[in-house]
């Protein structure tokens, strides 16, 4: 038997509550982590996810640290996680995938037999189960899910949260996929509590979908600006994984001569951040064309434009540059307006689908 | 008669390419001192192994590019995958696939040659490259982009070029001062800055903006942009001790320091001599690029201790100046010709390779009509410039084509001699012999000829005195003016170095008209 109390939940019932139904596979959680272990949990009506903290995982994460830094490593993550999606939970909000439960399971037998748990709402899978990047397809459910995701990134920052780990296994999909929530907040940032993570300023969530600046060891000094510019970044980058299958940093890395990229480039970020702008404008002309419909091509392209400027402090919508009463780095003219592009396509798609009834029936 | 090579005194004023061409070269790299950041890419490769979906492969293809890491088993099953689902996956991702399928294909190391050279070997193609509606259309085209993408300061210098193409100053240099604006330190916006400023004869402006960036104090490209161009205006550049310091530092790349080397070379060969500019010179073609190799060239022609041949270094791009002046001393005008229409097209803005190709297809290889063209194309982007004018001038009536030349004859007449530069008034004078003879104003054309003649040799410039000279006595033999005959002696005996091989050709042809009118006889 392995000596890891957090593999062992299966069968166990949790506050007289949650029945542990079956633990799943790594990989297979939705909000899966290396610091945790994923059970299916039922209370009897609904299904639901539960995240147990892995103390192994840790210890074989940070091997050559002392148990007791390590111990409180994992003790300041978990709380910290815990902490914030019960201020999400309080707060309710609608975009975010909730924390249902929370607890801590004494399971004997084992070296360490305290294993710290949260339960949320159980999701369909993430964005990647369902997505295509034919883009003449189910161009309403992208719009819906991004829409939905920027809600989410908006309800989060009125909160003083930064989500910092956006990425499509974050996105997490909900009635038959209608409704998709941000998931993990792992790897948030809070400016009212401080992250165990928080790292100096560098960025927390994962390095393959870091924002440019990053790569180019450059941290903007300013918490609010830099967290903020941060998940700006990363909206962006998602809209463009959606339409093309890559990311904006990806994309980015491939419109650039090899040698300007993070992995060759010896200089600093401000040497090399002027040919990342030639490099961006190649990526979004690039996502511009993937998108089937002209119009909607241009509206997403301003949006990312001004989400994923390569500067930090150059992102946001640019009528809300240097105003005292407005934030650069608000979410709701993008909001509004993938509002309106919904809308446009429903439209266009019933129009479209009305010509064709049309000729159908003349031609009876 | 022709101007041949305008520059008295060549400076390392820094070559303005495309923005692409210079990123090839190799001039804005900086590789030394790469700190690696780690990924860890665990996760998306788990998600990969646990559901098989184009996301979690399109996740896969993106970590895995982003963390330079493409020898994994589960990648070379995502990209399967893709292909398999062709109709899922999009052509960017297809275009990320290839870019880590090349890099497994090749070294990382920066390419430097055989990626720019332009293949123009005929004429032919060389029209392609002036045609106005098709450089309209790409200037319409830059415009556009650039006012959509206001904040890129790339697509602003773009602009800028091609503005300076047609010497269109004002909005050339709107377009430089824009990019300026945006990214006033960065290399590539600076010493493209440095050259537009250069060719509009305002270096002020240029040492203005390169004083103002605080690279200037340690990026040796710059450094030497602000030794060159100081000593443009006769000055001693401030930077000139840190250029110094910035070699021994040892902190740069022998390429790095190609042109700081240059242009110190240059300063102490005009201050010092031989001796200690020398060393400078060879730090220099260790690994060089085309500037650097145009300016050891035009030292060793004016001082015959640097000993020098660029055509060894056929592996540096784009260094036609170089091989342009190296195949013109050695006498093979078609290759020094190629090269000229090469270097031409490299930057279009520059007068030098118009001058010397239209000089040499006009008077050596006796081709007017690829010497007007040649011309015509240089006016574009200098059309106030006395000596291309002059070719143009020249060139027109040595194809005889003398009702074209009206237009700027009228030129002509505003330009006051005396306001030219000592050398170029005797070409000038001479050229305006060459349309009074043509015109059939006989005894002002002589007297004009003559007075050319005279003038060079006041000024002790033997080598312009014998090519107005030759000029002369082939348009009296074209008349059958039997005064050719008291300068065909003298034509004769003229003494000749290895260097003036054109001096040669042109004697020889003389001299062959002169004999066939004996033949003739």
């Amino acid at each position: 038997m392995e000596d890891n109390a957090a593999h062992a939940l299966e069968g166990l019932v949790l506050k007289d509550k949650w029945k542990v139904i079956r633990k799943l596979t790594p990989g297979a959680s939705a909000t899966g982590g290396f610091f945790s272990v994923s059970y299916i949990v039922s209370d009897g009506e609904n299904e639901a996810f539960l995240k147990a903290l892995n103390f192994k995982a840790f210890f074989s994460l940070f091997k050559g640290k002392s148990v007791i830094e390590i111990l409180n490593e994992q003790t300041n993550a978990y709380k910290y996680e815990k902490e914030l999606l019960v201020r999400c939970r309080n707060n309710k909000l609608s975009k975010v995938s909730m924390i249902l439960d929370e607890g801590e399971e004494f399971v004997e037998g084992y070296t360490i037999s305290n294993v710290p748990y949260l339960i949320f709402e159980m999701a369909e899978g993430d964005i990647r189960s369902k997505i295509s990047f034919n883009n003449a397809i189910e161009s309403v459910w992208k719009l819906r899910s991004l829409h939905n995701v920027a809600v989410g990134l908006k309800q989060l920052h009125y909160i003083n949260i930064g989500h910092q780990d956006l990425k499509p296994s974050n996105v997490l999909l909900y009635n038959n996929s209608f409704t998709s929530k941000i998931g993990d907040l792992g790897r948030s940032l809070c400016s009212e509590i401080a992250a165990p993570h928080e790292n100096g300023g560098n960025f927390a969530g994962d390095f393959t979908y870091a924002p440019p600046e990053f790569l180019y060891k450059y941290i903007e000094p300013e918490w609010d600006k830099r967290v903020k510019a941060t998940d700006m970044y990363l909206f962006g980058s998602l809209i463009v994984f959606y339409y093309t299958g890559t990311n904006m940093t990806a994309s980015i890395g491939k419109n650039i001569d090899p040698a300007f990229r993070w992995g060759s480039w010896g200089g600093s970020f401000e040497d090399v951040k002027d040919y990342l702008i030639e490099g961006f404008y190649k990526s979004l002309k690039e996502f511009k064309n993937s998108i089937h419909r002209e119009e909607l091509g241009l509206e997403l392209y301003n949006i990312v434009e001004i989400c994923c400027f390569p500067y930090p402090n150059k992102r946001g919508h640019p009528k809300s540059f240097n105003r005292q009463f407005s934030n650069q780095y608000d979410f709701d003219r993008i909001i509004s307006k993938l509002d309106i592009l919904i809308r446009q396509e429903e439209y266009n798609i019933n129009h479209g689908s009305y010509i064709r009834n049309k000729g159908t029936k003349s031609n009876s | 008669m022709a101007v041949t090579y305008e520059i008295k005194e060549r400076r390392v004023i820094p070559n303005w390419r495309d923005f692409n061409r210079t990123v090839r070269l190799g001039e804005l790299y900086n590789i030394q001192g790469n700190i690696k950041t780690q990924f860890d890419i665990t996760r998306p490769v788990n998600d990969w192994n646990d559901t098989k979906t184009i996301g979690t492969a399109a996740d896969l293809i993106n970590s895995a590019f982003i963390a330079g890491k493409s020898d994994l088993k589960e990648l070379n099953e995502a990209i399967d995958f893709v292909f398999k689902n062709k109709t899922d996956s999009s052509n960017s991702l297809a275009d990320l696939i290839a870019k880590i399928n090349q890099s497994n294909d090749r070294n990382s190391k920066p390419e430097k040659s055989g990626i720019i050279d332009l293949e123009v070997d005929t004429f032919e193609e060389f029209q392609t490259h002036i045609d106005n509606q098709l450089f309209y259309r790409i200037i319409n085209k830059t415009k556009n982009r650039a006012l959509k993408e206001l904040n890129n300061p790339i697509i602003w210098v773009e602009l800028a070029r091609l503005y300076s193409f047609i010497a269109q100053k004002e909005k050339a240099e709107r377009a430089i001062k824009t990019a300026l604006q945006l990214a006033p330190d960065n290399r590539f916006v600076l010493r493209s800055a440095v050259r537009f400023f250069v060719h509009f004869e305002e270096p002020e402006k240029a040492l203005f903006f390169l004083r103002k960036s605080e690279m200037v104090k340690m990026d040796p490209w710059l450094v030497s942009a602000h030794i060159s161009t100081s000593s443009l205006l006769n000055r001693f550049s401030p930077f000139i001790k840190t250029g110094f310091q910035l070699i021994k530092s040892k902190n740069h790349s022998n390429y790095s320091l190609t042109e700081l080397a240059s242009s110190l070379g240059t300063l102490e060969f005009f201050e010092s001599g031989y001796k200690k500019a020398k060393p400078l010179f060879d730090l220099s073609i260790l690994n060089p690029n085309d500037n650097t190799l145009a300016q050891l060239e035009w030292v060793s022609q004016e001082d015959s201790r640097f000993k020098f041949n660029p055509l060894i270094y056929s592996d540096v791009p784009n260094s036609f100046e170089a091989f342009a002046l190296e195949q013109f001393e050695q006498g093979n005008w078609k290759e020094a010709f190629n090269n000229c229409i090469k270097w031409f097209l490299d930057m279009p803005y520059s007068k030098r390779p118009v001058l010397l190709g239209s000089y040499i297809a006009s008077s050596l290889l006796r081709d007017t009509e690829a010497a007007i063209m040649l011309c015509e194309a240089g006016i574009k982007a200098n059309p106030n410039d006395i000596n291309v004018l002059n070719n143009t001038v020249y060139s027109m009536l040595q194809g005889n084509q003398y009702d074209k030349v009206k237009p700027y004859v009228e030129h002509f007449g505003r330009i006051k001699i005396e306001d030219l530069p000592q050398e170029n008034r005797i070409t000038f004078i001479a050229t305006l012999g060459l349309i009074a003879m043509r015109g059939e104003n006989l005894d002002s054309g002589k007297k004009l000829y003559e007075t050319a003649i005279s003038y060079a040799e006041r000024l002790g410039n033997n080598y312009l005195r014998d090519l107005a000279m030759l000029n002369y006595c082939r348009e009296l033999i074209l008349k059958k003016d039997v005064d050719y005959l008291k300068l065909i002696t003298h034509i004769e005996k003229m003494e000749t170095s290895k260097a003036q091989s054109d001096i040669i050709q042109l004697r020889d042809d003389v001299i062959k008209m002169h004999n066939g009118i004996g033949e003739d006889e």
